[in-house]
């Protein structure tokens, strides 16, 4: 096998696939990266058995061939490599050379045969999907991590549900839109009822709160309109890790062939994804033979599904009985990161107090000392304290788009929900802590 | 199918034999046994081919009449017990009446006996169980029983014999063990003709102990031995055979520093003895010696409980070697569990863990504050001594002037017993006896050896340090403890204060209020079954009374600061200089210890946030382990860790601590759950008093906070200055102060030692300067 490449090319897709082939093993071969050479084209897999990504890319084939060597040594090769063409040979018995003239390699490989083999998978049903959108989607889901004991699936990977056409399943779309969009609805109709008392009691709340309905009624009926010309409906990712809760909905057209409960995607192989995709364009995503297919053009990326149930989430983010606040986004970020300040390793909660119109935070660490912040809010009602982890505050508030939030509190068991003011595709849970 | 037929004597005989007579060395506990039942004062064993050819045992005992000696060979025939009542409160050693008869039955038995105010004696002779011939005959007062050809006529049994060291040593093994819970009576154990265990009535408790457990200083006597690294090797030699070496007449007096004695008082429970230093370690726990009662038992939950004392001073795996004693009510200990009675079993399993776990710890802090407490710029000569003398005089004085006639130590069991044990260290009345017996005279003749005079004063110090603590607070909590009973005595308080205010304010924080207010909480968040007024109890009148305790506060610690600073090695241990010794600390290894106390001293002062989850993990256990966790919930929950019941035997976890709050929860529960079912405390219920739940402290005692210990010690590490990291000399100055502050400063969390010495001697020696 001989070809040459140009250096850029093949020094992008290395750097891609550095996350699937550095993973510690017991099966070494898969830190290989497996070349083939073939008609003027050369096809790149790498493969950890539970992610694999495939690419294919022009390249000058003077002989076919397939070869599997050291991603990482490859990779390391080609970054440091001074010519714009990027030549490598098979020579004999395994050996690589790489590398013209002057600067020359003689790398090692492996035996093809033994590079696990991926699945196979065709006519998968594919719909398209904005990339920045399933970036953000995947990055932000990938973003709670886990330890590396854990075994709960419902940890270990993301559920991905999708909520069928209206017209096809409009049970689905109410849940969807009930909880997805917020809680907004269920809040209407609980504001509509209360409607003069809340607008008496809090000018920011009631004012605010109409009108933040209005625009969701708004944003979701035309979103509604375009749904049913396009025949869309909402994807939703869920990721957890039992302290806190994301939800991440983007609108899609067409139909995934994925059962009603969904399927629980693993966040390493998320996290992968998200640097696979870039922030402009269309993917194509598809569900086939228990894998998780992501296509941009000459690319594919697949992931294995895990096994497992996923507990029902909607209940966490129902927002009934909870008292919404309006809050700036940078304004309540700046506050938890002065308060994350004096957390330490065993020493992580943040008290708030919610007053009328006013919160107060504070924190006390035996240790470093203590601190307090007042800001005034819209808030009405009884006193509630609360405690919580700033460091989920800060994730979540980085997470989510636009100037305003809207904090969901009821007491001192229940999470705080927090959700874009705007952004109507991103909901957080934050479970309270006790002290 | 055949007829069933009740069997003949003989072979019930035998049956019995078989759970009674395991080996030779049964023979010989039973036989002891007999004999200290006998309140013989002076027992003589004689043993020949391991105990295959003859075990005699002749005790000075009150013997048996003709009649009596008759009936003893009978089955189920004793003088022990009488009625029924009495099986479940027993003093004696024996009481089921099987030992005789079973041995007889196996072996070619003789048994002499003459009571003390007989003419003559009588002589029964048995073969095999088959009755040959009595007769009178000339014997001193006393019984002597003769076993001869032992399993003759049982040859399966004979088999399983092992060879004749590993006999000798279970033989050799469990006098010593006697020896130790009757230090009053003499043993003296012959092998083949030659002495190879003698105890002599005037051997010290402590004298006898060293003996049995083999923990004598390794290189140089003369040399107290701090932390003594040598002795792992040296000591781990130890093993059946070595009975062959004598161990009579090493009446040093060094190993104080390397046994620490152990006295605590929890309810009714009592805990005494001795542990040895951390630094000698084991790798299991054959010697660990526990009598309960005086018997001596084979308890795993008990030496679980030990270990558990020397937590973070320790590797896991090790077993340090120790002799507890505990004294319990009869009625709260079963011992008509095993046949040969080397188990018992506690009504309340739980607090006797918890009472020796906590004596084992508060004995090393106490035997390790006291090396604390040793000044470098002790003064030579008789100060420690004269020191001893003083205080013991003036205790005396205290206790003739503020308790007068009324308290009297002898009153209180515990005094008793050390008297009865002659345990010098601890009975006030005895240690300036002991001091002017025994250390000074020997400082006199080592006058010419300038390190000899200096480790001596250390040791003085030290030993006294400990000693006169430990007097402190007996007195004042004595003195506490009458004057709460009896109002109006104001002579007693004002006399401890001024007491300790004159004996330095080192001790002041121990007395008055502040124990009264210690031992008020104590009493009030333990629900011990309060004490029986009968028996040997009844003199204590109060429920719990603690004899000794850490004296933690304000404690005049100065090792580690003393120290002589010489620089650093390897950018990694400290070298520095202490008296004539060449000391090594890992840098690592001790930050890490003071890492480590502080985290843990913060953790239990405030109750660690816990964090609320969004997917409560459900539990499914079996019957036992439900039963077990309902009753810790409430315990778990100020741990952080919330657990709701959820239908059957089947749970929720709602909360975990926030500072383990990405480590996986289940296995660390089922691991708590498995530490206290194996403890055995499941069955500890406190019904009179509708405590449907555990204590506290009983779940953290038993590893409910253990996970707590693992994390903070993970912290500790990752905080603590690294290997290859140079510390300036600011650096290692304070970090040797703050270890002086630590509880248990010689090790590590992980329990590996953080000081090595190297004395001078050794170095001379490498260098040929002496021999």
């Amino acid at each position: 096998m001989k070809f040459s490449i140009d250096r850029k090319s093949i020094s992008d897709v290395l750097s891609l696939i550095q996350g699937v082939t550095n993973r510690t093993t017991t099966l070494a071969i898969t830190s290989d990266v497996l070349i083939k050479a073939e008609d003027s084209q050369i096809t790149v897999t790498a493969n950890d058995l539970e992610t694999v990504f495939q690419g294919q890319y022009d390249a000058d084939v003077e002989s076919d061939g397939i070869i599997s060597i050291n991603a990482r040594k490859l990779y390391e090769i080609v970054r440091e490599y001074p010519e714009n063409i990027f030549p490598v040979n098979e020579i004999e018995n395994r050996w690589i050379e790489i590398g013209e003239g002057n600067i020359q390699y003689h790398i090692v490989s492996s035996d093809h045969e033994n590079f696990p083999e991926h699945p196979v998978i065709e006519d998968v049903p594919f719909i398209e999907i904005d990339t920045s959108l399933l970036k953000k989607m995947v990055e932000i889901s990938a973003s709670i991590t886990y330890s590396k004991e854990e075994k709960r699936p419902y940890v270990l990977g993301a559920l991905l549900e999708y909520v069928s056409d209206a017209s096809v399943d409009s049970v689905a779309l109410e849940m969807a839109y009930q909880t997805s969009s917020s809680s907004d609805v269920s809040e209407k109709k609980a504001s509509s009822g209360k409607s003069s008392s809340s607008q008496k009691s809090s000018s920011t709340v009631s004012d605010d709160n109409p009108s933040e309905d209005h625009d969701t009624e708004n944003s979701l009926a035309s979103a509604d309109n375009k749904d049913k010309e396009t025949k869309s409906a909402i994807l939703r990712m869920v990721s957890t890790d039992s302290k806190r809760l994301y939800a991440f909905d983007i609108p899609v057209s067409g139909n995934l062939e994925i059962p009603e409960e969904g399927i629980i995607i693993p966040k390493k192989g998320l996290s992968e994804l998200g640097k696979f995709l870039s922030t402009s364009g269309k993917a194509l995503i598809g569900v086939k033979n228990n894998h998780f297919i992501v296509k941009i053009d000459n690319e594919t990326m697949m992931v294995k599904l895990l096994e497992g149930e996923y507990p029902d989430y909607r209940r966490v983010l129902s927002t009934t009985g909870f008292t919404p606040i309006i809050m700036n986004r940078i304004m309540f970020m700046m506050m938890m990161k002065r308060m994350s300040i004096l957390v330490s390793d065993d020493y992580k909660s943040v008290i708030f107090n919610f007053r009328e119109n006013e919160l107060v935070v504070t924190i006390t660490n035996p240790e470093i000392g203590e601190s307090k912040e007042q800001i005034a809010v819209g808030y009405t009602g009884n006193h509630i304290e609360s405690a919580f982890n700033p460091k989920y505050f800060i994730d979540a508030l980085n997470a989510v788009k636009g100037d305003d939030v809207v904090v969901h509190i009821k007491d001192n068991r229940n999470p705080c929900i927090l959700k874009g003011h705007d952004d109507k595709g991103f909901v957080c849970a934050i479970m309270a802590m006790s002290v | 199918m055949p007829d069933i037929r009740i069997l003949p004597e003989t072979i019930s005989n035998k049956i019995a034999a078989g759970e009674v007579v395991e080996r030779p060395v049964s023979v010989v506990k039973e036989l002891i046994e007999n004999a200290l039942d006998a309140k013989a004062t002076s027992l003589l064993i004689e043993v020949s081919k391991g105990g295959r050819d003859l075990i005699r045992v002749s005790d000075n005992g009150y013997g048996m009449s003709k009649d009596n000696a008759l009936l003893s060979i009978e089955r189920y025939a004793t003088s022990k017990i009488v009625d029924d009542r009495d099986i479940f409160s027993i003093k004696s050693f024996g009481f089921r009446g099987e030992a005789l008869p079973s041995i007889a039955s196996i072996s070619r038995f003789t048994l002499v006996s003459r009571t003390h105010d007989s003419g003559h004696g009588v002589k029964i002779e048995i073969d095999g169980g088959k009755f040959i011939n009595v007769s009178d005959t000339g014997a001193p007062a006393g019984t002597m029983v003769e076993v001869k050809n032992i399993y003759y006529n049982t040859p399966a049994r004979r088999k399983f014999l092992k060879s004749v060291n590993t006999e000798m040593g279970h033989i050799a093994d469990s006098v010593s063990a006697f020896a130790l819970a009757f230090p009053d009576v003499t043993f003296c154990l012959n092998h083949n003709g030659r002495t190879v265990r003698h105890f002599t009535s005037s051997d010290s408790m402590l004298s006898r102990i060293e003996k049995v457990l083999g923990v004598e200083n390794s290189l140089d006597r003369n040399e107290p031995s701090v932390f003594s690294n040598h002795s792992l090797s040296q000591d781990s030699h130890l093993n059946d055979s070595d009975f062959l070496v004598s161990r009579h007449g090493t009446g040093h007096f060094s190993n104080s520093e390397r046994l620490f004695p152990v006295q605590f008082q929890s309810g009714n429970i009592i805990v005494t003895g001795y542990v040895g230093s951390p630094f000698v370690t084991r790798s299991s726990g054959a010697r660990i010696l526990l009598f309960v009662n005086s018997r001596v038992v084979s308890d795993r939950n008990i030496v679980s409980a030990i270990v558990r004392g020397f937590k973070g001073r320790i590797m896991k795996g090790k077993f340090p070697v120790a002799a507890i004693f505990l004294e319990i009510p009869c009625d709260e200990v079963d011992v008509n569990v095993h046949p040969a009675k080397l188990q018992v079993r506690f009504v309340n399993q739980g607090n006797v863990f918890e009472a020796v776990s906590t004596a084992v710890n508060e004995a090393l802090s106490r035997g390790e504050n006291s090396i604390i407490c040793e000044k470098i710029d002790s003064q030579p000569g008789y100060c420690g001594a004269t020191d001893a003398l003083e205080v013991g005089e003036e205790q005396k004085t205290i206790k003739n002037s503020s308790l007068g006639t009324k308290v009297d130590y002898s009153d209180l069991s515990l005094f008793d017993w050390e008297k009865k044990h002659d345990e010098p260290c601890l009975d006030d009345d005895h240690d300036s006896g002991l001091w002017q017996d025994c250390n000074v005279p020997h400082y006199e003749n080592d006058e010419l050896n300038f390190h000899a005079r200096q480790n001596l004063s250390d040791l003085y110090d030290s030993i006294n340090a400990m000693d006169r603590s430990m007097a402190v607070e007996q007195c004042a909590s004595e003195t506490e403890q009458k004057y709460d009973c009896e109002t109006g005595e104001q002579d007693s308080s004002e006399t401890v204060e001024q007491y300790t205010s004159e004996t330095g304010d080192q001790y002041s924080s121990e007395t008055g209020k502040d124990y009264d207010s210690k031992s008020g909480s104590q009493s009030s968040d333990e629900p011990f079954i309060s004490l029986k007024p009968e028996g040997q109890f009844a003199a204590q009148k109060s429920g719990d009374r603690f004899l000794s305790k850490i004296p933690d506060k304000g404690r005049d610690s100065s090792f580690f600061a003393s120290l002589n600073i010489i620089g650093q090695l390897f950018g990694t241990y400290i070298v520095a200089q202490f008296k004539d010794k060449m000391v090594l600390i890992d840098q690592h290894a001790a930050h890490e210890r003071v890492v480590f106390e502080k985290l843990k001293k913060r953790s239990i002062s405030f109750r660690p946030p816990s964090q609320r989850l969004i997917v409560p993990e459900t539990l499914e256990l079996n019957y036992r382990e439900s039963a077990l966790l309902e009753k810790i919930m409430k315990g778990l929950s100020t741990l952080g860790i919330e657990v709701e019941p959820f239908g059957d035997n089947t749970f929720v976890i709602k909360s975990i601590p926030g500072i383990i709050d990405n480590k996986v929860i289940k296995p660390l529960l089922m691991d708590i759950l498995d530490m206290l079912l194996t403890s055995g405390v499941e069955d500890d219920f406190f019904e009179e008093k509708n405590h449907t739940s555990l204590k506290n402290s009983v779940v953290e005692s038993f590893g409910g906070r253990d996970w707590l210990d693992d994390i903070l010690i993970l912290i500790s590490c990752h905080n603590a200055v690294r290997a290859n990291h140079s510390l300036r000399s600011e650096e290692i100055k304070a970090l040797m102060q703050e270890l002086d502050s630590c509880q248990a400063p010689f090790h590590c969390p992980h329990g590996r030692p953080l000081i090595v010495e190297f004395s001078r001697r050794e170095i001379e020696k490498s260098f040929k300067r002496t021999g």
